[in-house]
């Protein structure tokens, strides 16, 4: 876990990177874990984010962040391999234990998740959540979905497009 | 440093998925596991209705999702006639059942169970279909039709004696089976098989390729084993046509007809 922290006292030979939170909270992370972001990689490979500088990220708040993190550095060592064949199954399934544990968390949380996911582009990331809200849905009826994901509540012409299309296709709600 | 505006007013939009942007709503419809879930998650409102019927779309779920190869048919020679094994693909047993709810499976794999050639049964407890054991059928195997666009309904195709009998669940009648129609078998000549040859015609599971509309795959057998052709019989307009003779048929779980139609274009 990336503990907030500033300055650059770091001796070791990993390349380090400093995020700001849209809280200016400072988290230092390596350069490869920070690079599972397509959105960070380039600004990475030009020298960003090094030093005092840091990447102020304004859409990202530090609790948000901090959990963007956590997964980035999990999944670096994987993502640095390139999916390598070398990868135990030991390590996959490690992975994978981490990633159900990961989603495991508030809707709010995970909503948090799903636009940082997506503006800092971490594709694992992206999937991960997206999945997890695919699982929230399966099963559930077109209103308990809207419910499940706090859609508002339909207006009276949504409701009655809603009840067409399910008489349409009443086979699948049988 | 330079703050972008718009970032800054979706950050403060209060977070709900419907307020995200689009791609996102894609992304978590594309992971959803099942046609099933996919078109009741169409239903819940408009742009997910539009998002989910475009033929982009369906091509990229349809290749993120194949449909589950259930299980092989194979022909074995037993005495004078081929008696079709059906063979479960292994991981059925943990994956499909554990993943699919029954009515996930459009044409329910139990339909595989009943035999015989008059009113199909009722089949043996469903858990059978899982369970990774051989099943051997005394009898040709129903074949599935995809329902015709009409009436969104499946039908089953026996083979008894010389007639090929269709058998349909009327709507609202949950269960019933009914004979819908009878088509004679198709000659030897139409088949192209030497007249003085014997042959007999055996059902087969409809290949991914020509499960289309009203059409039934029928295998004949003339002589040595050795000499098998199949035939694609579109029930309708009682036209054949010769297709090619998989040895082994790779049973898959169809897509409902309206989402396979959207995506047929995609076909794998």
């Amino acid at each position: 876990m990336a503990a907030p922290e500033s300055g650059d006292g770091n001796n070791g030979a990993a390349r380090m990177v400093t995020l700001i939170s849209s809280d200016n909270t400072r988290f230092e992370v390596e350069a490869a874990a920070a690079s599972l972001s397509q959105t960070l990689q380039l600004t990475i490979l030009d020298g960003g984010g090094g030093g005092g500088d840091g990447i102020p990220l304004p859409n990202v708040d530090s609790a948000t962040l901090s959990k963007v993190l956590e997964y980035c550095i999990k999944h670096a060592p994987a993502a640095a391999n390139g999916g390598a064949p070398n990868a135990t199954a030991v390590d996959r399934a490690e992975l994978e234990r981490f990633d159900n544990e990961f989603v495991n968390i508030d809707q709010s949380v995970l909503y948090s998740l799903i636009m940082a996911a997506h503006n800092l582009e971490i594709e694992g990331l992206q999937s991960l959540v997206a999945k997890k809200v695919a699982d929230m849905i399966k099963g559930k009826s077109p209103m308990e979905i809207r419910r499940t994901l706090g859609f508002p509540d339909p207006t009276p012409e949504e409701q009655a497009e809603m009840n067409a299309h399910m008489l349409e296709y009443g086979w699948a709600y049988e | 440093m330079a703050r972008d505006p718009e970032r800054v007013v979706r950050k403060k939009a209060d977070m709900d998925l419907q307020s995200m942007p689009v791609d996102i709503q894609e992304h978590i419809l594309l992971q959803l596991d099942s046609p099933i879930s996919l078109l009741r998650a169409s239903s819940t409102c408009k742009l997910w209705r539009r998002l989910i019927a475009g033929t982009v779309f369906l091509q990229r779920f349809r290749s993120l999702h194949r449909p589950p190869v259930v299980g092989y048919y194979h022909n074995t020679n037993h005495l004078l006639r081929p008696v079709p094994i059906f063979k479960p693909v292994p991981p059925v047993t943990t994956t499909i059942a554990s993943r699919y709810e029954p009515f996930d499976l459009f044409l329910p794999l139990e339909w595989l169970w009943m035999w015989g050639q008059g009113q199909p049964r009722k089949p043996a407890p469903s858990g059978d279909c899982y369970s990774g054991r051989q099943h051997a059928f005394q009898r040709p195997p129903p074949s599935f039709l995809s329902p015709p666009a009409g009436d969104g309904e499946a039908r089953v195709v026996f083979l008894a004696g010389d007639k090929l009998n269709i058998f349909a669940r009327p709507k609202g009648r949950s269960g019933d089976w009914m004979l819908e129609k009878s088509v004679p078998q198709p000659s030897a000549v139409r088949l192209g098989v030497p007249s003085a040859q014997r042959f007999s015609l055996g059902l087969s599971m409809p290949s991914s390729a020509d499960t289309k509309m009203g059409m039934v795959k029928l295998i004949a057998s003339s002589g040595q084993m050795k000499k098998l052709a199949a035939f694609n019989l579109n029930i309708e307009k009682k036209q054949l046509k010769r297709t090619e003779y998989e040895k082994a048929y790779p049973i898959r779980l169809p897509w409902p007809p309206s989402l396979h139609a959207c995506s047929a274009g995609g076909e794998i």
